[in-house]
């Protein structure tokens, strides 16, 4: 918008975020965009680090933050609320896919995210996504939150597990992914 | 997120892995910020919930799962790539008024939309820009009319004015070496010389407000170049001219239209301008797909359509901006070449 006076965007990450919940003075469709603004391409993100592609991580997220949106009001600790509902979501996309009975065999085409995304993705960034795909599925799913900044005791309470067990598949994933990376060290 | 990832759940010490893992996701991030529009995957959230951006809160219910929103540039890459933008160029709006959306329905969104298509678009870069111009204006107490193709592309330019039974009046163009030709079919002469005025001069100012608001009324001047075009007569310039409009805030969604099939984004100007403007943009590609300007009332009477064509730049498609000079016609000074230029039809 240049000279002619700009559209001043904030955005709040992290645990700024979560505090803006909090802020009760906000009107709810502004909480809800600074949120979306903060989170949404953190979501797709975490989606593709479980095991989705490009397409799919972007489809699951933008009907994860319609739910948001929706139940706004209701929604406690919306940045791993949307985390869970997307892996709810993708799992119910794979439930779906497995009922479906494929009447020819079509080539895989890629979407235009995930064709973007390819264009786009730094080296290092491959390689990331490749290890977490070569984590058993458990241990992918701890990596994912972890990632996003949640810790030990929040990352059991949303999957309902016990602490001990994020940290043991935390500990194996990091074992595995310092293989990964070694592995391809010595190449 | 590197300090959870090297250890924060138990004690152990940092390794190269995880410092790669963090890096690597945070690419991961920086790419999606180049593939996914915020802003348009907004709207289709909001869309699905049935509301507008600005709107009240939506209605509850089972909403349908939103379909993906790129980045507006690399939906225009891919669409020109496809060869899937060519827009059909016939007739006035016989625009029929969809009426679903507000009057204020995601102007910051789609103005965002299209400038950052016009700036995709913009020369050099993938488009070729074809401009058909139909006018009536007063002009002395008799009523002009002109119809005329314009195609840019870069510096490169061309004019085709025709005659209301189809007939080529004139055909000036410019080479990228800013050599100015102009063929008089009526004369049948032709002329040549270095373009008056150099191009810096030629283009408004993208982002200053005052001339760019100054020049939208100027955007599709009607009647042929005279010594070269003015500024806002190159189709180039007009998407430059759009977008500092865009940024000027002189333009307004004011709901769709279909227009030649598709559910255009009819933008028009501000009450308060002289000129009334409406301008047509693909939903698809938030490129400007017709313009039409009409003078107020108590002004000089205006009224022009022009149906915008983005084309890609093939050898056969540049080839239009050659001005051919037809065998037979005679050379002769350019002054002598552009003094018949005005031609009257009369109704």
């Amino acid at each position: 918008m240049g000279a002619c006076g700009g559209k001043v965007v904030t955005v709040i990450a992290g645990p700024e975020a979560e505090a803006l919940r909090a802020d009760t003075g906000a009107p709810r469709e502004a909480q809800f965009v600074a949120f979306f603004r903060a989170e949404h391409k953190k979501l797709v993100r975490f989606v593709i680090a479980i095991g989705a592609d490009g397409d799919e991580a972007a489809e699951i997220a933008q009907v994860t933050f319609v739910k948001a949106f929706e139940g706004w009001e209701g929604i406690r600790a919306p940045r791993a609320w949307i985390r869970r509902v997307a892996v709810n979501e993708l799992a119910a996309s794979r439930r779906a896919a497995r009922r479906e009975t494929p009447q020819a065999t079509l080539p895989d085409t890629p979407g235009p995210v995930s064709t973007a995304l390819a264009v786009e993705l730094t080296e290092e960034a491959r390689q990331v996504l490749a290890a977490l795909r070569a984590l058993p599925p458990g241990q992918r799913q701890v990596m994912a939150w972890i990632i996003d900044g949640f810790g030990a005791a929040e990352i059991a309470r949303e999957l309902g597990v016990s602490p001990e067990s994020v940290r043991q598949s935390h500990a194996k994933a990091r074992k595995n992914l310092g293989r990964f990376y070694g592995q391809r060290t010595k190449r | 997120m590197i300090r959870r990832l090297r250890g924060d759940c138990d004690a152990e010490p940092s390794t190269e892995a995880a410092d790669a893992v963090g890096r690597g996701m945070a690419d991961v991030v920086a790419a999606l910020d180049n593939v996914i529009d915020d802003n348009a995957v907004l709207g289709r959230i909001y869309a699905a919930l049935g509301t507008s951006v600005r709107g009240e809160a939506p209605a509850r219910g089972a909403a349908p799962r939103p379909r993906l929103a790129l980045r507006a540039t690399v939906g225009v890459a891919a669409a020109l790539t496809a060869g899937a933008v060519a827009w059909a160029a016939v007739g006035m709006p016989g625009a029929v008024r969809s009426g679903t959306e507000g009057p204020a329905v995601r102007t910051a969104d789609v103005l965002k939309r299209m400038d950052k298509a016009l700036d995709a678009a913009e020369p050099g870069a993938i488009a070729l820009l074809t401009v058909t111009n139909r006018s009536a204006s007063t002009r002395g107490g008799e009523s002009v009319t002109t119809s005329a193709q314009e195609w840019s592309y870069g510096d490169l330019w061309r004019s085709v004015t025709y005659s209301p039974d189809g007939h080529v009046l004139y055909d000036a163009g410019s080479t990228a070496a800013s050599v100015y030709t102009v063929v008089n079919y009526q004369a049948r002469t032709w002329a040549r010389q270095p373009r008056l005025v150099s191009p810096a001069t030629l283009v408004p100012g993208r982002r200053g407000c005052e001339p760019v608001v100054a020049s939208v009324p100027l955007l599709f001047q009607p009647g042929p170049p005279v010594f070269g075009p003015p500024a806002s007569w190159r189709p180039a310039t007009v998407a430059s001219s759009l977008r500092a409009a865009i940024s000027c805030g002189a333009l307004v969604a004011a709901g769709r239209q279909r227009v030649d099939g598709i559910e255009a984004i009819e933008l028009t100007s501000r009450p308060d301008s002289m000129i009334s403007e409406t301008i047509w943009v693909s939903p698809g590609t938030y490129l400007p797909v017709r313009v039409a300007v009409r003078s107020r009332p108590g002004n000089l009477a205006l009224r022009e359509t022009a149906d915008v064509t983005w084309l890609r730049p093939t050898a056969q498609n540049r080839s239009r901006l050659t001005v051919p000079i037809p065998s037979g016609f005679r050379q002769v000074p350019f002054a002598a070449a552009v003094r018949s230029r005005m031609y009257r039809v009369s109704g």
